[in-house]
């Protein structure tokens, strides 16, 4: 299962791009309804459930970042063995590789749903989804060093108009929307901030496997918090927005509450409508991002668990990608969907948190640690 | 061919080939501009008379054509979409409901059911975004104002639609766009001020005035324009024309600036408001006076003056919310949670408001008094 990825890649990433990295795998379809669940649970005051979150999130990012330099030439999977010991190490990797999937499968499924409700009504929604997976493969094969170079192309393209998309949400917010502060005590607000910290999907992805390819690991962390800060702020004020223009009790009853919100903009006078539009690059971009590196994460994990010679990525890609189609079809309505990703979230805690937090801590005590820490 | 360039044809063939089932000529649509939602009466087999207006958009670029710039269509139904299906069977072209302006609803219908019966229909449409405006019409079949007469635009929803620009200089109608209508709406319960449109006869325009006061869902009531004015001092931000009257003396005040204030607090342990609004404006005229505005003493008086009928007209806007209508569609209940949810939660708010005391404090100011003392 060893296998150092650096001797066989050659192209090393200057640290910094690990913030457009993040950025992009963790900005993905969640932006548009993300908001809905936090308001479910935290009403108004879902902005503070963001900063206190957001507070957690930047540890956790912290201890990621040490646990990554503790073994600077390895991925995640390949430590896991040495430090929780082989079976549990393999059992661990599996658990990850099924919770990856089941949350590519709802991706995959949620691009599906929007595609066809909001763009391509008459289109077989395989169509869309064999476009998406078929330009996301020969990236996701060609290893993590294309993806994130697929990533940092396709950076300005996605922040730019979201944060478009903000300055035209802020302007029509009004702040009275978010009071009475913490209408129902502070456990709602708690209970948003945990729902939060299992948002950022792709968290794990960048900081644990990206590190074995930086010119300068131990430069990591600082780009790291910036990639992660990047990302409250955005999720901050696109919440904002929605809270501030829709009003918490429309933002429950909306699917996507960030399409309501632009869609409310007007600006009496002025030609332009229809500001709603401008998430749908966003939304591809970040869609088309963050399922390239769960291909990825999926393809190579598989790779490393049964040993194969990594000339194989690429048809474990393929069938992956087959594999996530067919059972997009298993999934009987929307309703179920969004009530797994309710689940892949409450157990995105155990992923994004609690095994790496305890890795590190195991690790710690075991006194493990990689050959060139 | 290698097998790159062939997957690459692949992709841009799929790529291409989505567009075709949804393909649609802009030109071939038939855009809604307006929704208009009537009754039938109790014992039809269909619920609703509902009526599309639709653009001829050939006419609204050639505007020397003497041609209708919109057709009319009304089906009766059980449901909105039942009646745009049958509609759909008299026109040639795909309705599209991407560009709706304007959505107005009938007496009858608005007193008979829940509104969010037809409102469902539009906050569910994916193609319709959230910032029409939405008004009520009284006294006659909603469908009517469609064939009244307008001043300046071609049809009339232009008309309409192009007076929502004034809004922001007349006092004496509710203004909401949609996701503000829809967010008070549902934040309120069911009670809410919304627009009125009265119609005068076929060939006359329409008058945009006064408020349709919405209780548990249903329309419960119609406000004056000049009640109307009274509750835009509570929950409006329109400049009101102001014309006070002593003895035979008159004098009319326009507002440029104004602030309200809704402070909830307890008086022997009993639950009590007060209102405080302030004002600066210019003396627009004086009529029948010979007082110099030049003097600060009788700027002084005349702003007493001023306090006192906007004082009139803010108690008469409280005293029909709560004696009249019984509904609190002036933010009472809101200002009561924002700043005490423990309390609030604890009252039966619809039996509160109607009997809580409240006091109305006044300042106006003369800031301007023109170019003549």
């Amino acid at each position: 299962m060893k296998k150092d990825i650096k001797s066989m890649i050659q192209d090393k990433i200057d640290p910094r791009v690990l913030t457009v990295a993040l950025v992009m795998a963790i900005i993905e379809f969640e932006i548009l309804f993300f908001t809905k669940r936090l308001v479910n649970i935290a009403g108004q005051d879902a902005w503070m459930s963001i900063i206190l979150g957001g507070i957690i999130l930047l540890f956790t990012t912290y201890f990621l970042v040490t646990l990554a330099l503790r073994f600077p030439r390895e991925n995640f999977f390949q430590y896991l063995p040495t430090v929780w010991g082989k079976p549990l190490g393999i059992l661990i990797t599996l658990g990850y590789l099924v919770f990856w999937f089941v949350f590519s499968v709802l991706l995959l499924e949620e691009f599906s749903y929007a595609t066809k409700t909001l763009f391509l009504r008459e289109t077989p929604v395989l169509v869309p989804m064999l476009a998406l997976l078929l330009a996301v493969i020969p990236i996701a094969a060609y290893g993590l060093i294309s993806v994130i170079r697929s990533f940092q192309l396709l950076f300005p393209f996605l922040m730019v108009l979201l944060i478009l998309a903000i300055i035209l949400g802020l302007s029509k917010v009004e702040l009275s929307k978010f009071l009475p502060l913490m209408e129902n005590g502070p456990v709602p607000v708690l209970k948003g901030a945990i729902y939060f910290l299992g948002v950022p999907q792709g968290l794990i992805g960048i900081i644990l496997f990206l590190t074995p390819f930086l010119s300068k690991p131990d430069k990591a962390l600082l780009p790291a918090i910036s990639g992660i800060s990047i990302i409250i702020c955005t999720v901050f004020f696109f919440m904002a927005t929605s809270i501030g223009v829709l009003g918490v009790d429309y933002v429950k009853i909306a699917v996507w509450p960030g399409i309501d919100t632009l869609g409310s903009i007007q600006f009496p006078g002025f030609p332009v409508e229809r500001y709603e539009l401008w998430l749908t690059l966003p939304w591809l971009i970040g869609v088309f991002t963050t399922t390239t590196l769960m291909l990825y994460l999926i393809s190579n994990g598989l790779i490393q668990v049964f040993n194969f010679d990594l000339k194989y990525r690429k048809i474990a890609a393929y069938l992956i990608a087959a594999l996530l189609i067919a059972v997009t079809y298993v999934l009987p309505n929307y309703a179920y969907t969004l009530k797994f990703r309710e689940y892949i979230t409450i157990l995105g805690l155990s992923f994004l948190h609690l095994i790496p937090w305890l890795t590190l801590i195991i690790a710690l005590l075991r006194g493990k640690r990689g050959q060139y820490s | 061919m290698n097998k790159n360039k062939a997957l690459g044809l692949i992709i841009i063939l799929l790529l291409l080939s989505t567009g075709c089932w949804d393909a649609q000529d802009i030109s071939q649509r038939a855009f809604v501009n307006a929704v208009v939602v009537d009754a039938l009466d109790d014992n039809s087999e269909n619920k609703y008379k509902i009526t599309l207006e639709i653009i001829k958009p050939e006419t609204i670029i050639r505007r020397d054509t003497r041609d209708e710039a919109t057709i009319i269509h009304t089906a009766e139904a059980k449901s909105i979409a039942d009646a745009v299906e049958q509609i759909q069977s008299r026109i040639s072209r795909p309705i599209s409901f991407g560009h709706i302006r304007l959505v107005l609803m009938g007496e009858e219908v608005s007193r008979r059911e829940s509104i969010m019966n037809t409102l469902d229909y539009f906050i569910r449409h994916p193609d319709i975004a959230v910032r029409f405006r939405i008004a009520f019409v009284q006294g006659a079949e909603a469908r009517e104002v469609l064939y009244a007469k307008p001043s300046f635009e071609r049809f009339m929803t232009a008309e309409l639609v192009a007076m929502t620009e004034l809004e922001p200089e007349l006092a004496t109608l509710r203004t909401a766009p949609f996701n503000e209508f829809i967010g008070n709406l549902l934040g309120n319960k069911g009670t809410e001020l919304a627009p009125r449109v009265l119609i005068q006869g076929k060939d006359e325009p329409v008058i945009r005035n006064g408020g349709a006061v919405l209780k548990n869902w249903k329309l419960a009531g119609w406000l004056s324009a000049e009640e109307t004015q009274g509750a835009n001092w509570l929950i409006g931000d329109a400049n009101a024309v102001v014309v006070a009257q002593e003895d035979n003396e008159s004098y009319t005040y326009k507002v440029d600036k104004q602030s309200a204030k809704i402070i909830p607090y307890t008086k022997d342990g009993e639950l009590a408001f007060r209102v405080e609004v302030k004002t600066d404006g210019i003396l627009r005229q004086k009529n029948n006076s010979k007082l110099d505005v030049s003097q600060p003493e009788n700027l002084a008086k005349i702003e007493k003056l001023f306090s006192r009928t906007i004082n009139n007209q803010v108690s008469t806007a409280i005293e029909s919310a709560q004696v009249n209508f019984k509904a609190d569609y002036l933010g009472f209940g809101q200002a009561l949670r924002r700043k005490d949810p423990a309390l609030f939660k604890t009252l039966n708010w619809d039996q509160v408001f109607p009997t809580v005391p409240v006091e109305v404090k006044v300042k106006a100011r003369i800031t301007r008094f023109g170019m003549t003392t």
